[in-house]
């Protein structure tokens, strides 16, 4: 089933949506966000010098550091009496990034993931079980209403609590799991050591997954384990959360809902325009965002896009999956960490040098992460519970800031190698994304 | 009385034990008593040494964490019961211990390793002499300590 006319349009069609999109939403960020008024005017453009699709190349890029120094909410084009929801999401140090949505915002995001979960083969008679946390994360709200609107019979389960997950999922019927693809082969595990079989004893026939990259092995790990179909989605909660691409059963590339966004992908290097089927780094407009428009928005993942009709009978263009990143983000089990939010943290502590080290793993299915820090010479005293005491200090305090829990490991100082160039900061042991 | 024992934060990795006993064996120091915990990630390695501020001066130009701090040195018998009277002493009266090792003037070693086996093969092929259990509870003398 194909839930919205707009998905079936001519490439012309699509065309003259972006670019009525475009204009609009470039004056109405020039009008009403201080921030894209004084950007542009630095670079000498007006907002009617945009006028064709072509023209945004001439737009300046946006970071995540730009919301960060606008935080909470400096890029917010309307009043915050019109903003009926808040969402948050990790920034690059300690505090997070804040989205808005207007009650109309909410009314298209509800409707974008009613749309990515129907194609995705959610109908009216699927229990859906939504293992993602309910609470800033867009992952959880976002999915909830989106299934709603779909029709589905909605267990809002949030996150942990395995056993108990997997009982309601027993017990309930549940169809559709949706979940981080990680988190999906852990319940596999746990299912198996309770003695199910998800395969033959639980119903889930159709998984949505998202939050991380994951690689094909991995969605052949899932189906095969659950005897379900594994399908992917995108989406990050500065442009709105999920929503934005997701695929269709064939399975060969996630549709892009074009007529909410424009999707360019850039050259890593001179940030120019590529042509369909060339790799570079994900850069997303917003056509009809009214809380938090947002113009150009590097997302610092590496795809490529595929603009030929699909079999399923869609149009839009469509991305493949998320080979890379360009800058140091680790995504710590569907959870964005970055090194420097991790510094600013051993930075406030007495007792540890500033140079560390970051060594991300797999344990089974779940991701760990252990932070090396070296203890300061001056701050040793015979004591073991002292050292015991410091480690938990700063496991604490890092758990505080990115709501995943490290596990820090204190070394000899003089024991992390010292660089002059840039630092190996992070050992990444995970098996790499085929 | 008080005596001065050497602390050394060190990391729970192959050879590093190695290495401090190699820097202090360089400057001619001799080791009197030593421990060192079972530790996961780091430990704490504790050192009675004859020269206590040379051996610490090496060591933290060697750039190894350490520090010096003053333990008890209790002289007891070699009876059955006379650690006991040491620690029910102290714990009459509210003191806590918070380890305590031996320092043997003979020096004999206990060691637990990964692989006890090999390792008796290892050291008696690198010419030390291994101590059988029942030779242990013997006075110099051959009688079974009573």
């Amino acid at each position: 089933m194909i839930w919205d006319k707009n998905e079936q349009l001519t490439r012309d069609e699509y065309r003259e949506i972006q670019q009525a999109g475009l204009r609009r939403t470039v004056q109405y960020a020039y009008d009403r966000v201080p921030f894209y008024r004084r950007k542009m005017r630095d670079i000498g453009i007006e907002p009617g010098d945009i006028r064709h699709l072509e023209d945004l190349r001439h737009l300046p890029l946006t970071t995540k550091d730009d919301l960060r120094h606008n935080y909470p909410y400096g890029l917010f084009a309307t009043e915050l009496e019109e903003v009926v929801r808040l969402h948050a999401s990790s920034g690059t140090t300690g505090k997070p990034i804040v989205v808005g949505y207007t009650a109309r915002d909410l009314e298209n995001w509800t409707d974008l993931v009613a749309r990515m979960v129907t194609q995705a083969g959610v109908t009216r008679k699927d229990v859906a079980q939504i293992c993602f946390g309910y609470g800033l994360f867009t992952g959880g709200f976002g999915l909830h209403y989106g299934l709603e609107r779909a029709g589905a019979t909605v267990i809002p389960s949030s996150s942990g609590n395995t056993e108990k997950q997997l009982m309601l999922m027993e017990d309930f019927g549940t169809t559709v799991l949706i979940s981080t693809p990680s988190y999906a082969l852990y319940m596999a595990e746990i299912a198996t050591q309770m003695g199910l079989d998800p395969a033959k004893n639980l119903k889930v026939k159709l998984g949505l997954f998202g939050g991380e990259p994951w690689s094909e092995n991995m969605r052949k790990e899932i189906e095969s384990r659950w005897g379900m179909t594994a399908t992917d989605n995108y989406g990050l909660s500065e442009i709105g959360g999920p929503g934005f691409a997701g695929e269709c059963l064939c399975r060969c590339g996630m549709h892009i809902s074009e007529d909410h966004f424009i999707a360019e992908i850039l050259d890593r290097t001179d940030f120019q325009p590529l042509e369909p089927g060339e790799y570079g780094e994900l850069v997303i407009t917003t056509l009809t965002k009214e809380a938090l428009p947002i113009i150009r928005y590097r997302t610092k993942d590496i795809t490529r896009l595929f603009t030929e009709p699909c079999a399923c009978g869609r149009t839009t263009a469509r991305m493949e999956k998320v080979t890379g990143r360009t800058d140091d983000m680790l995504i710590i089990r569907g959870i964005n960490v970055f090194p420097s939010q991790i510094e600013s943290v051993l930075m406030e502590i007495k007792g540890v040098s500033p140079f560390y080290q970051l060594v991300v793993d797999r344990q089974g299915y779940l991701d760990t992460l252990e932070v090396d820090v070296e203890l300061l010479p001056d701050y040793f005293t015979d004591n073991y519970a002292d050292l015991k005491a410091l480690e938990h200090q700063i496991e604490k305090r890092l758990y505080a800031v990115l709501s995943v829990t490290a596990k820090v490991k204190l070394l000899e100082y003089n024991s992390i190698e010292r660089t002059t160039g840039k630092a190996k900061r992070v050992i990444d042991k995970r098996p790499k994304l085929v | 009385m008080i005596a001065r024992q050497i602390s050394v934060f060190l990391e729970n990795r192959p050879g590093r034990l190695s290495d401090v006993l190699e820097e202090l064996a360089a400057e001619g120091i001799n080791l009197r008593a030593i421990s060192v915990a079972d530790t996961t990630d780091f430990g704490i390695m504790r050192l009675m040494v004859d020269r206590p501020a040379e051996a610490e001066a090496r060591l933290k130009a060697a750039g190894f964490t350490c520090t010096i701090n003053e333990v008890i040195s209790v002289e007891i018998p070699d009876t059955p019961g006379a650690l006991a009277k040491v620690t029910r002493a102290l714990a009459d009266e509210g003191i806590n211990v918070n380890y305590l090792y031996p320092f043997s003037r003979s020096a004999l070693l206990l060691l637990k390793t990964d692989d006890n086996k090999r390792a008796i093969d290892v050291l008696g092929q690198a010419g030390f002499s291994i101590v059988d259990e029942d030779q242990l509870y013997r006075s110099k003398e051959g009688d079974l300590v009573k």
